[in-house]
């Protein structure tokens, strides 16, 4: 058993240094971020203690889906199965668990211990396997795949959209909506296989076009209707929703490029950094863009080389 | 027709192929044999284009990147789309519109559950149905006959004779001799010197010798289990 934990360390371990992080600093300062969050969203935040039970069991969730569950049931007894998956669960959520303990909230805590038992004793097909009808079937792999994994995440904002219709609060519902379309820019941010690019008869920049006309369809169709919404409930938000449209395909474009520029390689720490810097300073994109633009059509000349 | 010439692959310091010479003819079966490491799906991939390689690999008559179809050993599927999805992707990217995937299900496949659910077979018969749909001209196939069941090897060496009669290329991988030296018009042997050797079908049983002298050797004998 500790054999296996010490797999998982160093699994994280190659995981940071792969993205070019020093994996002792690493593991500091994710373990330090982790904690020190989960502080301070508990002891500073009103509704502190929902949030952190809720981020728990969706840590959870990722976590069970992630281990390979077939692996240890192939090598090891059900029990130890469950133990070790049990383990597992525990000590990724033990931020939250903790500031729960420490802020007396003893019954969410166990609550949340609760919930690793549960979960433990559903099988990766019992979840997975329900075939989640989607918008999105005739479009490439981002869009289906995206709306099915993030489809109870969509629930949750479009009622936090329909509160904010409901409360008169705007700021609810630009929150909602932004939320929206950091979804379906997540969908598009998963290093997919190689052949899912050598496939298209597309040349690189054609490729690239093609994705960021996706991220706009999937954006469009799924925040047109909340849109409406919320342009015609709360006056005055139809500016502000226009801005939070255009940064995100601003911020979606320059990650799409960094991400084929590096491809098939996950994006790095400096990528992420230059993130920030355009972030904080959107005309920076002017430089970035062109540039990511003409490195990720160099990247993929391998895999798109035709040159119609 | 694909002409290689002098094709040298590398990982590292490892010499995965060497000096390579070959020519791949229009409306021809290749098989191609050599022990695990051989270099077999290495070459598929550079000839392809999924990796980098010193040499040269020139299309001609009409051969392209875009009309071949490609079946890895272990077919990528991606989490959350189905097996109609996989197939609307498979034939969009080759900017062909068809929708016809219930209707021509080749397999009897679950079409509207989600391949990563599939048994190992039949996400390989998946992955083949896509390939066929795209319509390609050249189809590399790496181990075509694995971990699919009885019936549908049957139906995949009757397609690979369709495909023949078609006038199609085709480059297969195997470790099922029998099954090659039915099928194809020759078979290339990947040593593990990094020769390359060609045998017709008049030579078959000559190749199998000598395949059953570099596999078969004494360290069973000294294995301990």
């Amino acid at each position: 058993m500790n054999y296996y934990f010490q797999l998982q360390f160093k699994r994280f371990q190659r995981v940071l240094s792969e993205a070019g992080i020093q994996p002792l600093i690493g593991v500091v300062l994710t373990l330090a971020g982790y904690f020190f969050g989960a502080f301070y969203i508990g002891f500073n935040h009103p509704e502190g203690i929902q949030i952190l039970l809720v981020m728990g069991i969706l840590i959870q969730l990722s976590a069970l889906q992630k281990q390979n569950s077939e692996f240890l049931e192939l090598h090891f007894s059900k029990v130890i199965t469950k133990t070790l998956r049990f383990i597992e669960l525990v000590i990724v959520t033990l931020p939250p668990t903790l500031v729960l303990f420490a802020s007396g909230k003893l019954l969410w805590g166990f609550g949340l211990i609760f919930s690793a038992l549960i979960l433990i004793q559903t099988s990766k097909n019992s979840l997975g396997s329900f075939t989640i009808p989607t918008p999105f079937k005739n479009y490439p792999f981002e869009l289906p795949a995206g709306f099915r994994v993030n489809a109870l995440y969509g629930i949750l904002l479009y009622g936090g959209i329909f509160v904010s219709f409901y409360t008169n609060n705007p700021n609810l519902g630009l929150v909602a909506f932004g939320l929206l379309q950091l979804i379906v820019l997540s969908s598009f941010m998963k290093v997919e296989d190689e052949f899912f690019v050598w496939v298209y008869d597309l040349n690189p920049r054609k490729f690239l076009f093609q994705k960021i006309g996706y991220f706009m369809l999937g954006s469009i169709t799924l925040s047109l209707p909340v849109a409406i919404l919320l342009v015609f409930s709360l006056k005055g938000l139809s500016i502000n929703l226009f801005y939070i449209y255009l940064g995100f395909t601003y911020f979606f474009t320059l990650v799409l490029l960094m991400k084929y520029s590096n491809y098939p390689k996950e994006l790095s720490v400096p990528q992420a950094i230059i993130i920030g810097f355009c972030i904080l300073m959107p005309f920076l994109g002017l430089f970035f863009i062109p540039f990511y633009f003409s490195r990720a059509t160099k990247n993929l000349m391998l895999l798109l080389n035709d040159k119609d | 027709m694909i002409k290689i010439e002098n094709l040298n692959k590398k990982f590292g310091n490892q010499q995965v192929l060497t000096n390579l010479n070959l020519n791949i003819e229009a409306g021809k079966v290749y098989g191609f044999v050599g022990a695990n490491g051989a270099g077999k799906t290495t070459l598929f991939k550079c000839i392809a284009g999924f990796e980098n390689f010193e040499g040269k690999v020139e299309f001609i008559e009409g051969f392209s990147k875009n009309n071949i179809g490609f079946l890895p050993t272990t077919p990528p599927f991606i989490s959350k789309i189905t097996g109609w999805e996989y197939l609307k992707l498979a034939t969009k990217a080759r900017k062909i519109e068809r929708s016809d995937f219930n209707a021509q299900n080749l397999f009897d496949l679950p079409l509207d559950k989600y391949p990563e659910n599939y048994s190992t077979g039949m996400k390989k018969k998946l992955a083949l149905q896509g390939i066929l749909m795209q319509q390609n001209e050249l189809f590399i196939l790496d181990e075509p006959f694995n971990g699919v069941d009885l019936q549908s090897n049957m139906v995949i060496k009757e397609i690979i004779n369709s495909l023949k009669q078609k006038g199609k290329t085709l480059m297969i991988a195997s470790h099922i001799f029998s099954t090659l030296s039915e099928l194809c018009d020759e078979i290339l042997f990947l040593k593990n010197n990094r020769q390359i050797e060609k045998f017709e079908p008049n030579a078959y049983d000559e190749l199998e010798k000598q395949i059953r002298s570099i596999t078969i050797d004494d360290k069973l004998k000294d294995f301990k289990f």
